[in-house]
């Protein structure tokens, strides 16, 4: 076990993480500088694209050492976003120590903290590497005061490198060697494995990257996961080269995958335990959790027909991400689709994205909705997570709502904006503390359903991008809540119903009535377009009627082209809703879901 | 005005074609609001364009006995009168001509002289239509024409004196800074000389004009839609009162005095186009030609086809188009001869589309035509839309 090290490397956003795991990769000789291409880990487009990512993923680097000994490095790749730090934080605990990033440049953010003390509750060890020396503006000094003073971390143990050059890394590579203590755990004792991912394969299953805390596991084995008590026989064990690389058995110490005939990601959940039928361990590993969705829309096809494909779609890509879930649901207004529930904002984003590209459908979404729980006059209790669901108001007795404790990084100037900001979204119990002089860390407890719409983008935007977000969920606290229903020509439009607090419905109603205004196109009668809150208009704007729409002109030469912007004209129709007897193109009802800019 | 006498091929194309139209792709100026093929300033290149049209007239001699003759533009008069005078001669060498023919000449007042207009008359052009646009000079200078109103009223003057007894006059409305009470003044204005024929065109904004451009920045401040109703009332009740039919959406004329070569049009009819630009439609084939005149001058001089596009449409696909087309005309399209021409009906082909827009009150069957009402005009493109 003497030889093995398991590491993950943490870092916050942009800071270079998958540079460094790309640049490792090479120097162990893995992959051929031909083969080479950027973010060898993301394999999904979306992850390549947005520079993030989403799933983990594992690859163990054979590493020569300067004492001439032979290594295997097992590098832990993690999702780098808030939506799934609960993913994070397993696969943490599948390592000893962590690499933790900070650019030289930029010094440390929300998200170097965060993320290091998920790491520090696992009870890694740290090491602490500068990137991107090479940058004009880079300050390793400072950054090296910021880490030793701010963290607390040895600076002694800094590494200095520039992962796009290259530069510094095989010096890294010794101090994992040197700073990072081997696995613990016994090979002879009963077997627990645990798992932190697992991907699907159309062809072998899912496949669950796992790592062996004690005992050892082959082919042949009976085993059962501890949290389902599902049993299945083991097909193949191996290690993540670059592929897939079977082996006989992996044994304690070891990361790498176990395929088990197991039909469905969701059989194999982040944080369960496995053991052996026969020779069970005494008691499943600490920290396994249920994941559970914080944030539901629902998905509708805009053309109607393409709900089968969707249906498929997202039967195909619950597959692979366990965290997805989805229950039929249907609107007068968009006919059927489905309440799906994410992680997070980011999670819903990447699912939309997907659905659109990966499987070509494109869709409606309605505003996102965290769960509520009711507190009904008969005492029960009712979580709510879909406006449709809303109970009668006469028959509720208190409402709670999700906080959460949002932790933001900002330069010191942007105090004033930041606040506000926070006040504006019912923030409460405001903290904040100087992690370095110029620098604030700002915490307030929040609605979580306040920082699901633009938070992040509205603290971007007012941070000039110097703000960093990062939040963890705290309890439910009771609220003043109203269902805020969109009414065009008198008719409910029910995909528009959004719950909302009662300080924010005039605002958030009459802005719904604004965007759709801009969004919907005249047409032959005025359309009233009004916001309620059941039987109370709250706002209301009208769209005039359309009096005019000719072509003054139209001669031998104008045929084709006058027929071709009708067709154009048709085809637009089509792709429109029609709610009673208005109609409603995709963007009126994308519109909606933003919030406005000021 | 229908010419029931063409006889229908088997997919719903008619045979034999009766009209010609020639495009003169050149301008003194380009007007603000324009998006038609012209270019300004290529004087050099006329005389080389006229060879080239000629060219491509004799191609195509033969064929059917003519009954219409078009020549647009741009502006055909921008051409010294001899020019004007050799595509005459060379139409009449190619083709036969009917005996009645309505052959229509587009010109501008600035570009118009008594003695041309007389020279022009005796070559056999017998209708003329002037792009007049508007009497108010503060409007003319907004729409970048080169004209004023007082050479407008002359150009007037000196087509009836040189005998036009078929005249035509383009007015626009709807433009920048225009009240209702000018548009009245200038329509009044526009009777007053007892046309045959008007045109009244709603300004509308094209991509790609300096009217965009400017409309675009906000600069352009056009009337609201109550002043545009207001003028179209004014248009109304105007040319009523002036003897005037109105028979297609900017179109009124005295009764007989419809323009026959764009009823062609209306009526979805072949016709024959030669020039940079121009559009055939021929046995069920629309073709354009190349617009950029250097290029279509260059081609033709290769002795090849100087096409740029052409279509084909299915038969469900052309009877549409001939009912979008022919709703344009206030007498509409008739069943009969749809099915005539097609061997379809329009509910065949419509279905429920055609009773809700009735229920709407857009569309009306009335004496075997399928007809837009009244409101069904003002919101045509809506209509059209469902019906393509």
């Amino acid at each position: 076990m003497d030889h093995i090290r398991n590491f993950s490397i943490i870092a916050h956003i942009d800071h270079g993480k998958s540079t460094l795991a790309d640049r490792m990769i090479q120097m162990c000789g893995l992959i051929s500088d031909r083969e080479f291409k950027d973010q060898l880990l993301d394999t999904m487009d979306i992850e390549r694209e947005r520079g993030i990512t989403i799933k983990s993923q594992t690859i163990c680097l054979p590493y020569t050492a300067k004492d001439g000994k032979t290594y295997a490095l097992n590098l832990v790749d993690t999702p780098g976003h808030v939506d799934f730090s609960y993913e994070v934080s397993r696969a943490l605990a599948s390592c000893e120590g962590a690499l933790l990033i900070v650019d030289a440049a930029q010094g440390v953010e929300a998200q170097t903290l965060a993320n290091l003390y998920l790491a520090m509750e696992n009870d890694l060890e740290i090491i602490p590497v500068i990137n991107k020396i090479d940058l004009p503006s880079a300050e390793p000094e400072a950054v090296s005061l910021q880490i030793e003073e701010d963290l607390g971390l040895d600076s002694s143990m800094i590494q200095l490198c520039s992962a796009k050059s290259g530069q510094g890394v095989d010096n890294i590579f010794e101090a994992i060697i040197n700073y990072l203590p081997p696995p613990e755990g016994d090979p002879a004792k009963p077997l627990q494995i645990l798992i932190f991912d697992a991907n699907y394969d159309p062809y072998r299953g899912t496949i669950v990257s796992c790592r062996v805390i004690n005992g050892s596991v082959r082919p042949g084995d009976l085993i059962m996961f501890m949290s389902t008590g599902a049993r299945h026989r083991v097909e193949e064990v191996g290690i993540f080269r670059i592929k897939k690389q079977p082996c006989a058995h992996l044994q304690a110490g070891e990361v790498g995958y176990i395929l088990a005939g197991i039909k469905s990601v969701s059989d194999a959940r982040p944080g369960d335990t496995i053991t052996h039928i026969d020779s069970p361990c005494s008691a499943a590993l600490p920290g396994f959790k249920e994941i559970l969705p914080v944030v539901f829309s629902s998905l509708y096809p805009i053309a109607s027909d393409d709900y089968e494909d969707l249906a498929a779609a997202l039967d195909k890509l619950q597959l692979n991400d366990a965290a997805l879930s989805f229950q039929k649901d249907s609107s007068a207004a968009l006919g059927f689709g489905f309440r799906c529930g994410f992680l997070g904002l980011l999670h819903l984003e990447v699912v939309q994205e997907r659905l659109e590209r990966e499987f070509d459908i494109s869709l409606i979404l309605t505003v996102p909705s965290v769960r509520y729980r009711f507190i009904l006059s008969d005492r029960s209790e009712l979580m709510v997570d879909n406006p449709a669901h809303f109970p009668d108001p006469s028959k509720i007795t208190a409402i709670e709502e999700p906080y959460i404790r949002a932790s933001i990084l900002i330069p010191e100037r942007y105090m004033g904006v930041v606040m506000t900001l926070c006040m504006e979204r019912r923030g409460e119990h405001t903290k904040y503390h100087y992690p370095a002089p110029g620098r604030i860390e700002f915490t307030c407890e929040l609605p979580l359903a306040e920082a699901i719409y633009d938070f992040y983008d509205r603290l971007k935007s007012i941070t000039q991008g110097y703000g960093s977000f990062d939040y963890e969920l705290l309890d439910y606290r009771a609220s003043d809540l109203v269902k805020l229903d969109i009414l065009v020509n008198g008719e409910v439009v029910d995909a528009l119903s959004q719950l909302v607090h009662r300080s924010n419905a005039r605002p958030r109603g009459l802005s719904a009535c604004e965007r759709l205004k801009d969004e919907i196109p005249r047409q032959m009668f005025k359309i009233a377009i009004q916001a309620a809150i059941g039987n109370t208009i709250i706002a209301r704007t009208t769209i005039s009627a359309l009096r005019k729409d000719v072509t003054a002109k139209c001669y031998g030469g104008d045929i084709t082209r006058k027929r071709k912007l009708l067709e154009k004209q048709k085809a637009g129709k089509k792709r429109m809703k029609t709610v009673g007897n208005v109609d409603i193109p995709q963007s009126a009802f994308l519109a909606v879901l933003k919030r406005d800019a000021e | 005005m229908v010419r029931s006498g063409l006889p229908a091929g088997p997919v719903g194309f008619l045979t034999g074609v009766g009209s010609l139209y020639i495009h003169i792709p050149f301008c003194r100026a380009r007007c603000r609001y324009c998006s038609f093929s012209s270019f300004a300033g290529l004087e050099s290149l006329h005389q080389r364009y006229i060879g080239a049209v000629c060219r491509e007239i004799a191609r195509h001699a033969g064929g059917n006995r003519i009954d219409t003759l078009f020549l647009g533009g741009g502006t055909p008069t921008v051409l010294d009168r001899e020019h004007l005078a050799a595509i005459m001669r060379r139409c009449r060498d190619a083709f036969e001509f009917d005996q009645a023919a309505e052959i229509s000449l587009e010109a501008n007042p600035d570009t118009v002289r008594a003695d041309d207009l007389n020279v022009l008359r005796k070559q056999g052009f017998n209708r003329i239509s002037l792009g007049i646009q508007s009497f108010s000079d503060d409007e003319l200078k907004t729409l970048g024409r080169i004209h004023d109103s007082r050479r407008a009223r002359q150009a007037v003057a000196d087509a009836r004196a040189a005998g036009f007894d078929n005249l035509s006059i383009d007015l626009m409305y709807g433009l920048p800074g225009q009240t209702a009470a000018s548009w009245r003044a200038t329509l009044e204005r526009a009777l007053s000389s007892e046309p045959e024929h008007l045109s009244a065109y709603q300004l509308s904004i094209e991509e790609g004009t300096e009217f965009a451009e400017r409309a675009g920045r906000g600069e352009l401040l056009l009337p609201d839609e109550e002043v545009i109703a207001e003028m179209d009332e004014i248009t109304s009740s105007l040319t009523r009162g002036a003897g005037l039919r109105h028979y297609e959406i900017s179109n009124y004329a005295r009764p007989g005095r419809a323009c026959r070569h764009n009823l062609v049009y209306w009526n979805n009819e072949p016709y024959l186009g030669f020039g940079a630009g121009a559009v055939s439609y021929q046995e069920g084939v629309r073709r354009s030609r190349i617009k950029d005149p250097q290029i279509y001058c260059y081609t033709v001089e290769q002795g090849r086809e100087p096409v740029a596009a052409s279509e084909r449409l299915e038969p469900i696909d052309s009877f549409k188009e001939t009912v979008i087309m022919g709703l344009r005309l206030v007498d509409g399209v008739s069943e009969q001869r749809l099915r005539q021409r097609y061997g379809l009906g329009l509910a065949e082909v419509y279905g429920k589309t055609l009773d809700s827009l009735r229920d709407k009150g857009l569309l009306l069957f009335d004496d075997g035509h399928l007809k837009l009402s009244g409101r069904g005009r003002s919101l045509a493109n809506l209509v059209m839309a469902e019906l393509v």
